[in-house]
């Protein structure tokens, strides 16, 4: 009783004020002014800062603005990265939980990726992209000439080549998330399965990936998330081309803010938080439905 | 209790002190860099008269405690190495320091535009000129220098090089050049036996000899898409000869791209280029800083360049040897005409800048003749001033040899609202197949009515 009473002197909760002040100040207002302006016809050459309803969304995905594209290539860097980043993840955690006796070294290295700058990754990976970086040499030495490709000049191919790098940067992360929730698996279930009987596959689908449970969650919203606003990354490797082919919808905010259209670019970034929050949504009601209790 | 209460006054008290002085903390260091600006800057306007005077012995004037910050686009041609030794000299004589704040090239101008729409424009800023100084809104941006002593040195084409509405607001260091042509490698040319092509087809049999022999026919940085862009821009000296009064109409918005005939030709046949392969395979890949080096290698005969590469590429490529180049105007759409620049970028001050006087005198220095003799010695440029005798690279004598001799300001600076990579990206959507020709130049269309729709509001 004595310390509760301590507690509430020494943190009463008006000493939050100064903090939420500045959030209010520099986070929110701005973020709900931001709200407002999508609606307006705010620009760089205008005095006038008009209201015109929903003008800017429908101009957004008419098809003469050629959005489609930015939004197919959003969807498409998130899902693929999200699917790919769990499943390389989990076999890197999976491997790396065993008694490897470089299993210590081999998680850092594996984890580094995510450590190193995302323009110097960016950089790193146009010249090995480039029509005659070391990929295509690769693939020239080992007689698969056929497969060279301008990995990041192609339309059709460009978006898969910078999301692949994204897979690469940032399966580590997944893998440590995987690694911490394996280390709750307790020992005794697998000793139980394997004197059942219980094979490899059996002990990972019914063991070990319902333990996981919570870790794919958590993996699938950070994943989907942080694709979902993916800029620096395409920004470096393909700043959106060629021809607007990885432009995604960060991209479009900044190219639309520097000619100058402050409110549609701000209505472009309402909708990727809307899109955000669907997705973060989304995925909550998906996972809910296969909830695993393991306790 | 009373204790209690005494307790929560005491931690509210602590609360409001650690955020009262957080903000004072703040507070005071803006205060004090604005009173020193403040002082700075009565400084700077008391000692800047002498000098505008143009009185020659700058040294004379005491030295200010003032910082000025100039702010352009990443790239040598912005601001050169000379620039920053020129800037280095000046603040040694006049106190005054120059803050060098430089932007991707490609955000440029958005980043501009933000901070001036913000009220934090630099205090000199580096702005394309003419027409398209338009996009800056200079009437309430900049500073009207017409009255700038210096401005009566300069030749008449850097004076309408700095001139918008009416006023003279930028100072510019480059004479009139002959703007973009088409480099070619005059060995290749002469090995294959051809001649220096005057129309369309001409560069089609041209360039589809230079492809058989195995040499890729042009080098085109497509991944910078600002070049299509420019390519594009070429084209309005034939579009103004063919349909009188184009670019002011343009300009007032009472004419259309969709509606020329020359604009829509261009872009058929920059795609005939395309899809014959003439650019090569990875021109997708193609940057434009590695177009020199790539043109020395010999795998390329043709590069669409400024007819002052040859001077402005000399101290980043001392071995490149231009004297095996020539240059000849964009034959596309059968163009043979030049599309001019009066000059070249402009440097205007910020209407609500506090260091005016320190700004004027900046421009006031690098337009004193011993530091333009300093200046052109390195850049090799043509000058843009009247006392100093005009120069033209080999280059440049090239293009304007190889063109009918006509010439008309480039779409670059004489149109209103020009943005190339906005252009290029459209011209690219033609290369991929996602646009006809029709459907890019309303593309354009659409993004200048916008703009001058939101600009009557």
């Amino acid at each position: 009783m004595r310390v509760s009473k301590l507690t509430k002197r020494m943190f009463p909760q008006y000493l939050l004020l100064p903090a939420l002040l500045l959030y209010f100040v520099l986070f929110l207002i701005p973020n709900l002014a931001s709200f407002y302006y999508a609606f307006t016809n705010w620009n760089a050459v205008g005095s006038v800062v008009k209201f015109i309803g929903f003008d800017n969304f429908r101009e957004i995905f008419s098809s003469a603005s050629g959005n489609g594209g930015v939004f197919r290539n959003t969807a498409v860097f998130a899902i693929y990265t999200t699917v790919l980043k769990i499943i390389i993840g989990l076999l890197l955690a999976l491997l790396l939980n065993e008694g490897i006796r470089t299993k210590n070294i081999l998680r850092a290295i594996f984890f580094m990726p995510i450590t190193i700058s995302v323009v110097l990754t960016g950089i790193m990976f146009s010249e090995i992209y480039s029509p005659d970086g070391i990929l295509n040499g690769l693939l020239k030495l080992v007689g698969l000439s056929s497969w060279t490709h301008a990995w990041i000049a192609e339309p059709q191919i460009a978006i898969w080549s910078v999301a692949t790098v994204e897979v690469w940067r940032a399966s580590g992360f997944a893998m440590a998330i995987f690694l911490a929730a394996l280390q709750m698996v307790p020992k005794e279930i697998y000793e139980a399965t394997e004197i059942d009987g219980a094979g490899s596959f059996q002990k990972l689908f019914y063991v070990t990936l319902p333990y996981l449970y919570q870790a794919i969650v958590l993996n699938t919203l950070f994943g989907m998330i942080s694709g979902l606003k993916v800029f620096d990354l395409i920004y470096v490797i393909s700043n959106g081309g060629p021809v607007r082919s990885t432009e995604v919808l960060n991209v479009t905010v900044l190219n639309e803010f520097s000619k100058g259209a402050y409110g549609y670019s701000t209505a472009m970034g309402l909708i990727l938080f809307l899109f955000v929050t669907l997705a973060y949504f989304g995925v909550n009601y998906v996972f809910k439905k296969f909830e695993v209790d393991v306790s | 209790m009373r204790n209690k209460k005494g307790l929560s006054i005491l931690s509210t008290a602590i609360a409001l002190t650690i955020f009262t002085g957080l903000l004072a903390g703040c507070g005071s260091n803006n205060n004090k860099g604005a009173a020193e600006s403040s002082q700075s800057a009565s400084t700077a306007s008391a000692s800047a008269s002498p000098t505008e005077s143009a009185s020659p012995s700058a040294t004379e004037i005491p030295k200010q405690d003032v910082t000025i910050s100039l702010t352009a686009a990443s790239g040598d041609t912005w601001i050169r190495p000379i620039d920053q030794e020129i800037i280095a000299d000046f603040t040694k004589e006049t106190g005054i320091k120059v803050d060098v704040q430089i932007a991707p090239a490609d955000q440029y101008a958005g980043v501009l535009k933000a901070k001036l729409a913000a009220g934090e424009g630099a205090d000199i800023s580096l702005i394309w000129p003419e027409a398209n100084a338009a996009q800056f809104l200079p009437d309430t941006n900049f500073l009207d220098l017409s009255n700038e002593p210096w401005v009566s040195t300069l030749t008449d084409a850097a004076k309408r090089n700095g001139t918008f509405n009416g006023k003279f607001i930028g100072w510019n260091p480059e004479g009139e050049n002959a703007g973009w042509g088409i480099m070619y490698n005059k060995d290749i040319f002469s090995s294959l036996g051809l001649e220096v092509p005057k129309t369309f087809d001409d560069l089609v049999a041209v360039s589809e000899k230079i492809k058989a022999s195995g040499v890729t026919p042009i080098y085109e940085p497509l991944k910078d898409s600002w070049h299509s862009g420019i390519w594009f821009a070429l084209m309005g000296p034939i579009g103004e000869k063919n349909n009188a009064g184009l670019m002011d109409k343009l300009n007032q918005n009472t004419a259309s791209y969709a509606d020329v005939p020359e604009f829509e030709t261009f872009l058929t046949q920059y795609k005939t280029l395309y899809d014959n392969g003439y650019f090569g395979k990875d021109a997708f890949s193609n940057t434009w800083d590695k177009g020199i080096p790539t043109m020395q290698s010999g795998k390329y005969a043709m590069f669409m360049v400024p007819s002052n590469m040859d001077v402005q590429s000399k101290a980043q490529y001392p071995e490149f040897d231009f004297a095996k180049f020539g240059e000849f105007p964009t034959p596309l759409a059968d163009n043979r005409s030049l599309a001019v620049y009066d000059g070249t970028i402009i440097r205007v001050i910020n209407k609500n800048s506090k260091h005016i006087d320190a700004a004027k005198q900046y421009l006031s220095y690098i337009s004193r003749p011993d530091v333009l003799d300093k200046y052109y010695a390195a850049s090799g440029l043509n000058p843009a001033f009247k006392a100093l005798p005009a120069i033209q690279a080999d280059l440049e004598k090239s293009l304007r040899a190889n063109s009918d001799g006509t010439v008309n300001t480039t779409m670059e600076t004489g149109i209103q609202f020009w943005d190339s990579t906005a252009v290029g990206n459209y011209v690219q959507e033609l290369l991929a197949g996602k646009k006809t020709p029709k459907q890019v130049l309303e593309a354009i269309d659409n993004d200048r009515k916008k703009i001058f729709t939101a600009q009557a509001q």
